[in-house]
């Protein structure tokens, strides 16, 4: 009667719901995200090295292995971006009276904001 | 430096992320390299951006916030999946490891 009841949760625990799976798939963007955020700075410093040392970065880019990565690097980054936005109405509860705001409006300032930020960026750069 | 110090970098670069990397992303590792930009992504006009002193502090602290955040779920991913078990040294490596990415950073930029 004294001994503690034995709960092992066992390392698959995340496999077993949809639901975990996709937090865990979530969580795991964080790696491709770190290493592209390595390759970035990568580009920085061949920049800053000379145009020679750019042309060699940028091919270094453009090859078919590194393209696949960011491929999947631009997957994870969607994935952060769409599920952090969705947690928003979570973090930021506005009361109107003993209503709260709805999801849609506390989210979507963020995905218009995003959208609008990234077109401008887009826009300048592909002039 | 305890849970909510490293939660709140987390935040903090969890939202720069959110908002900046994947069109950074498009920019640094598909137009750029692919030749879509014009003169606006020559090596000309790419010094001159980073050699303006608030670029480069802003490129290093959105790598750094991005970067713990990276660290922080990288640390909990692990813990959560029972993959290591609790104790400072996975957060010191995690931690370290970002903390050393955002001197390399700053290093390069400066």
């Amino acid at each position: 009667m004294n001994a503690p009841y034995p709960r092992t949760l066992g390392r698959t625990w995340w496999v077993e719901r949809g639901a975990y799976l996709r937090v865990m798939l979530r969580e795991l963007t964080s790696v491709p995200l770190a290493l592209y955020l390595l390759l970035a700075v990568g580009l920085f410093r061949a920049i800053l090295h000379g145009d020679i040392a750019y042309a060699s970065y940028l091919s270094y880019l453009a090859s078919p292995s590194v393209l696949a990565f960011h491929v999947l690097a631009f997957a994870a980054a969607l994935l952060h971006t769409v599920t952090w936005f969705n947690l928003t109405p979570k973090a930021i509860v506005i009361r109107i009276g003993e209503e709260k705001v709805a999801p849609a409006l506390v989210a979507g300032p963020h995905y218009a904001v995003w959208l609008a930020l990234s077109a401008v960026v887009l826009w300048w750069v592909i002039d | 430096m305890n849970e909510p110090f490293w939660w709140g970098l987390f935040s903090a670069g969890g939202t720069l992320a959110a908002f900046v990397v994947p069109v950074m992303i498009l920019v640094t590792a598909f137009i750029t390299p692919l030749g879509g930009a014009h003169h606006s992504l020559s090596y000309a006009h790419a010094r001159a951006l980073l050699d303006v002193l608030v670029v480069k502090i802003g490129l290093t602290l959105f790598v750094s916030l991005s970067l713990f955040h990276c660290a922080h779920r990288i640390r909990h991913a692990l813990l959560d999946t029972g993959l290591v078990h609790s104790g400072t040294r996975v957060a010191a490596i995690c931690y370290l490891a970002a903390t050393a990415a955002s001197a390399w950073c700053g290093m390069a930029l400066r």
